[in-house]
């Protein structure tokens, strides 16, 4: 290796460095990149199962070619019952404490090979395959040649590591999935001969289910699923059975399961689940909603779901929610719609609601959202509302953002408003 | 299961052992990056991004390099949305004075018996540079994705994200102690040759 002294990052090696590509460079600088370039930890891929379920929830019904897949597939509600059934069966998993299955039976991918590297001593043959060989390449030069035979401690998940999954599907407390079988067996009135997958699909959806599952022997299934509606397709999900159950109608659920389903998902498939449903659904979904529940979903909502929520809902629906959610949730949700979707939620409102919305405001949240709104939204939400709302509303706001309102808007607005 | 390049068509298929296989390779890259964007919302934001990605992978096409440029996309753009919604960055933590203090190791005679860098102290090093470097050596090499394709995330020219991943390695360098024999010179050579 050349002494560190010649090495020049020119602008071709620096290339050469951030391929990996680069057979020598400044020792330390190359010790960096492959620190950074490390094989992933087994903390890194605590999400694993979490995207695989997700994946196996909106891609394995794909090569079956039967008509009804094909609906389950095009339909926005699948999505939700899945994506439910998923953080039902995980957020079971994560009650009882029990190790979420890998799946990895059948798994080649980095974790086996990293298996066979540890006493390799080169860092780079832990790495995934052929990702691997020109991410990592670099690892074998610089970085081999600092941590010699020093075996750095990069574990990814392997067969080893995971405690006994049964192949194929997530475990959850003992006994559940014979529970679930039993619930099937009994709704098909099978006695004890044992279901087909099929049979078991079929009992699942079935009509005679819910009476079923009423029986006191059903109970700790319905207590560790938190719903009676959720407990078909968290079974479905537990027995890994090729197509989940024929979904019900997601506005027929009661109100109150449904605002805990909606409640414990987490943010990222909440917002998949209410950007996806036609906008009718989630019209009647949140426009249903207890306040409570509802400033709950509406706070953990990412910005850009926010406002493709809340830009669409029809007038009524939208009043109504934002009336009625709790002052503080009202400045977040405001003050976190880009200016447009703020412009367009609040010109949405009709005077009365406008009022209230904009009255109950925090001054500081108050002067965000005005100075937020482009100059002729301004102008459309003051003409709006009624003088005395308009002077109590311009009072609260310090001189500087008054000035800078009154700037942006017509002045033939302006005797309009009852300054001073 | 052969190569990441096979997993991509194999996930495609509907292969959930695919989908893992890709997760497995990715996740820890994609995570390094958004701790540089997001900091301790990383995991939040990287979760994010693979339901998106379970969701939306049907109507992708393309190979592994294309397959890792197009979630890191996506999760550029939900880092975006967390930081619209934090309103505001940290600054980037410093890095703690015992893990500066093997880098100021004085030979390379020495190399052996020194500790490995942490893999957290050196994306804190990264993390450190001026952003459109800081960025610039991220995608390049921890998301292993060429200049184009990181032109393209970063929304800048490809010319741009060279020349500020070469900078960006300089002064990584220069705050490591190397000696940089050859002057940096005439940055503005760079940008000139961007241009061509």
């Amino acid at each position: 290796m050349r002494t560190r002294q010649s090495h020049q990052i020119t602008r071709k090696s620096a290339e050469r460095l951030l391929d990996g590509s680069a057979g020598s460079g400044p020792e330390q600088l190359v010790r960096v990149l492959a620190a950074a370039t490390a094989p992933g930890r087994e903390r890194e891929l605590a999400g694993e199962q979490a995207a695989v379920a997700a994946f196996e929830a909106n891609h394995h019904l794909r090569p079956a070619a039967t008509s009804r897949r094909r609906k389950m597939i095009s339909s926005p509600l699948p999505r939700l019952i899945t994506s439910k059934a998923v953080a039902l069966s995980l957020a079971a998993f994560a009650g009882g404490g029990v190790a979420v299955a890998a799946g990895t039976g059948a798994f080649t991918g980095p974790g086996a090979v990293h298996g066979g590297a540890s006493g390799g001593g080169g860092v780079n043959v832990a790495a995934p395959p052929s990702a691997g060989a020109s991410l990592h390449a670099r690892q074998g030069t610089g970085a081999g040649a600092g941590t010699g035979s020093t075996p750095r401690v990069t574990h990814t998940p392997s067969p080893g590591t995971t405690p006994a999954p049964p192949p194929g599907g997530p475990t959850a407390p003992p006994g559940t999935a014979a529970l679930c079988r039993r619930l099937a067996g009994e709704a098909a009135s099978a006695g004890s001969s044992v279901l087909t997958r099929s049979g078991l699909e079929r009992a699942l959806a079935g009509g005679t289910l819910p009476r079923v599952l009423g029986r006191p022997e059903f109970a700790s299934l319905i207590i560790e699923v938190r719903a009676a509606v959720a407990v078909p397709d968290y079974c479905a999900l537990l027995l890994s059975l090729p197509a989940l159950p024929q979904p019900g109608d997601l506005t027929q659920i009661p109100r109150a399961v449904l605002a805990e389903i909606l409640a414990a998902l987490p943010p990222g498939t909440l917002s998949q689940i209410l950007t996806g449903l036609p906008t009718a659904t989630v019209a009647q979904v949140l426009g249903e909603l207890p306040p409570g529940t509802l400033s709950r979903i509406l706070t953990e909502l990412p910005p850009s779901a926010l406002s493709a929520i809340l830009t669409r809902l029809p007038e009524p629906v939208l009043s109504r929610i934002l009336t009625e959610i709790p002052a503080t949730t009202l400045a977040q949700v405001l003050t976190e719609l880009p200016a447009g979707s703020l412009a367009t939620v609040l010109t949405k409102l009709p005077a009365s609601a406008l009022a209230t919305v904009l009255a109950s405001l925090p001054a500081g949240a108050l002067a965000t959202v005005l100075t937020t709104l482009p100059a002729s939204a301004l102008s459309a939400v003051l003409s709006t509302l009624p003088a005395g709302t308009a002077a109590q509303i311009l009072k609260e706001l310090p001189p500087s953002v008054l000035s800078g309102i009154l700037a942006e808007i017509p002045s033939s607005l302006l005797p309009q408003l009852p300054l001073g | 299961m052969g190569a990441p390049a096979g997993a991509v068509a194999a996930a495609l298929e509907g292969d959930p052992e695919a989908f893992r296989v890709l997760y497995r390779d990715i996740q820890p890259r994609l995570l390094r990056y958004l701790r540089f964007l997001v900091r301790d919302d990383a995991e939040d934001v990287a979760s994010e991004t693979w339901l998106q990605a379970a969701r939306d992978l049907h109507g992708f096409r393309g190979d592994y390099d294309g397959f890792r440029a197009w979630i890191t996309t996506i999760a550029r753009h939900r880092a975006m949305d967390h930081l619209r919604r934090a309103a505001r960055r940290p600054p980037p933590a410093p890095v703690a004075a015992g893990e500066l203090a093997f880098l100021a190791a004085p030979d390379d005679t020495a190399a052996g018996a020194l500790e490995a860098i942490s893999t957290g102290a050196a994306l804190r090093m990264i993390a450190a540079l001026p952003p459109d470097q800081a960025e610039a050596v991220l995608l390049r090499s921890v998301m292993g994705l060429d200049a184009s394709s990181a032109a393209r995330i970063a929304g800048k020219r490809p010319g741009a994200i060279r020349t500020a991943a070469c900078r960006g390695l300089r002064t990584l360098a220069s705050r490591l102690g190397e000696p940089m024999t050859q002057r940096v010179t005439k940055e503005g050579d760079l940008t000139l040759k961007d241009l061509r």
